[in-house]
């Protein structure tokens, strides 16, 4: 019985597939499900525009956007939180500024139950130990450290009028995969079935927690960098 | 154009296998008293097209920021891949880094690179330098399109990889393999271990000397141990080199350094991380004379000792390793 569970389990995970450019399991009969994943960016509840000046009324500061970028790695989905789908290329390379990167597709059979959405924020240290790598993991992305080995997980740069730096920047170069500065993060999601999931990345939220007035650079792998990334993270709502 | 057709390729240490693809396979040759390789060459098999290629790149300034600086101008071949005579590395517009240009050889065994180990993968170390404001100050997506644009090189990496697209992940498998081929097992040490010579009364003296008191860090037959260690050394007041504590930010490791291979010290002085020492007398006067002040130091050392451990030392210098034309500038390539 457990056996023909197993065997249930394992087809169910072969007939998922991306809209691309994976594709598993077709011609198998079975009708498939499209979903899509998009990330936007916001700020108070409003898409983000890179380069536009925001005002920030509390603290009577100012700030404005300039790169956006990160790694999210093992994407699965989750089933009561038991993975049931775990996506084939094991990371990509969300850019603001190129918005086809903003969507994740995949088409999975109408059957398979799933509920969340997990991945990690951040490249593994298993591929940060590896030689070079290409496609989202080039180093020519620049989103890989020259000075020290690794890779940035989330790079989110700059101006904000509070900033303590010469020219006002401020430059979040969040990384790190070794104790005791593994800055990698978990997010879970709660995702709809079918259709679309906006997934809103408030950052307004993140520059409540962690002013350019205090620290306008993190740019190495440190204890400010861990809390940083989580800080990211919370950022991450679900729209359904 | 074939990359291998403009170059006269001789490598002796390295063994041709046969292939089916048309690509000329290589597999690292290496004396059998050397351990196994660290370096996984099943994730960048070596080719004898990308081999060529690497070994272009490493010779062409186009790598730095204004075309001037190549990774041979710190990294010499007739200085046994070192920077001989500055005590610092130089870099563009007369701007000079802040430590002493590692000698680069048998670096399939290395298991982290630059004096601090601030880089765990031979593949990512050419982003360092390449980087660097003191050295090539270049943006490594600017080189590539720089490479793209060369009219050369897209051939040359189409040799190697089958097509014509220039990535960052070639770019620097490539530069990698030539490094890899970089063995230095070729001195009268290795003559020795090979049964093919013995070594002279004052050398055998200097070879125990050493086996009791270096070989710990320096350990044979690669002579380092690859570890990092305090040196008992005064930290100079102008760099504030804290050492491995830079990217690691532990007490432990302020002030402590990569262990470097004592092969080719004849041809890689200034010694020590900031090339403080131009002779192996001053490196052991530090470190004989009181014994050193760091946890891995040796004994004291008479001065009848030291010039026995020179004497050993010299047997480690590789004049086949230095002077073999297959590591140097490859003239049919990039002559023009």
């Amino acid at each position: 019985m457990r056996q023909s569970l197993a065997l249930i389990a394992c087809t169910l995970l072969l007939l998922c597939s991306f809209s691309f450019p994976f594709r598993h399991g077709a011609g198998s009969g079975e009708k498939y499900v499209l979903h899509q994943l998009r990330f936007e960016p916001t700020w108070e509840g409003v898409a983000l525009e890179i380069g536009k000046t925001y005002p920030i009324v509390a603290i009577g500061d100012s700030m404005a956007i300039n790169t956006l970028r990160f790694y999210i790695s093992h994407v699965r989905l989750l089933d009561r939180g038991r993975e049931v789908f775990d996506f084939p290329q094991q990371h990509f390379l969300v850019d603001m500024e190129d918005p086809a990167s903003l969507s994740l597709r995949w088409e999975c059979p109408e059957s398979l139950a799933y509920e969340q959405i997990a991945f990690e924020l951040g490249v593994d240290s298993l591929v940060q130990s590896a030689g070079a790598q290409g496609a989202a993991l080039d180093p020519a992305n620049g989103m890989y450290w020259s000075w020290q080995s690794g890779y940035i997980h989330v790079k989110l740069e700059g101006w904000a009028s509070s900033s303590r730096a010469r020219d006002k920047s401020f430059q979040y170069h969040l990384g790190g995969f070794q104790a005791p500065y593994t800055a990698i993060t978990t997010v879970v999601l709660p995702i709809a079935k079918t259709g679309e999931t906006r997934v809103r990345i408030a950052l307004e939220d993140f520059f409540s927690a962690l002013s350019p007035a205090d620290r306008p650079e993190i740019m190495r792998p440190c204890a400010e960098a861990v809390q940083a990334i989580r800080i990211f993270a919370d950022t991450f709502k679900t729209q359904l | 154009m074939k990359i291998l057709r403009k170059i006269p390729f001789f490598l002796p240490l390295l063994a041709l296998l046969p292939s089916l693809t048309g690509e000329q396979p290589i597999r690292l040759s290496y004396p059998s008293y050397f351990p196994k390789p660290h370096y996984d060459f099943s994730e960048n098999r070596l080719s004898a097209e990308k081999i060529a290629l690497g070994r272009a790149l490493f010779y062409d300034p186009i790598l730095s920021k204004d075309n001037s600086i190549s990774c041979a101008s710190c990294h010499s071949p007739y200085n046994a891949f070192a920077h001989t005579d500055h005590a610092l590395s130089h870099g563009i517009y007369d701007s000079i880094g802040l430590r002493n240009a590692p000698a680069l050889l048998n670096l399939a065994w290395q298991t982290s690179f630059m004096w601090d180990g601030a880089i765990h993968h031979l593949d990512m170390q050419a982003l360092a330098p390449i980087g660097s404001p003191s050295e090539m100050g270049a943006d490594f997506k600017h080189v590539l399109q720089k490479l793209r644009a060369s009219g050369r090189y897209p051939a040359w990496f189409q040799d190697a990889f089958g097509d014509t697209a220039i990535t960052g992940e070639r770019f620097l498998k490539a530069l990698a393999q030539f490094q890899l081929t970089l063995v230095s097992a070729g001195s009268r040490y290795d003559l020795m271990r090979q049964g093919k010579t013995v070594f002279l009364p004052q050398e055998e003296r200097g070879y125990q000397i050493f086996r009791q008191s270096c070989n710990p860090c320096h350990t044979e037959p690669l002579f380092t141990n690859y570890s990092f260690s305090g040196h008992g050394l005064l930290p100079d007041p102008f760099l504030q080199d804290a050492g491995r504590y830079r990217i690691t930010q532990a007490p432990s490791d302020s002030l402590a350094f990569k262990t470097p291979t004592l092969r080719n010290l004849r041809y890689t002085y200034p010694y020590m991380h900031d090339g403080r020492f131009k002779t192996l007398r001053q490196v052991l006067d530090q470190w004989g004379d009181s014994g050193g002040a760091g946890a891995h130091t040796p004994a004291v050392l008479e001065a009848g000792q030291k010039a026995d451990l020179i004497a050993f030392l010299r047997t480690l210098n590789d004049s086949a390793f230095v002077f073999n034309p297959d590591f140097h500038f490859p003239k049919a390539l990039l002559a023009n």
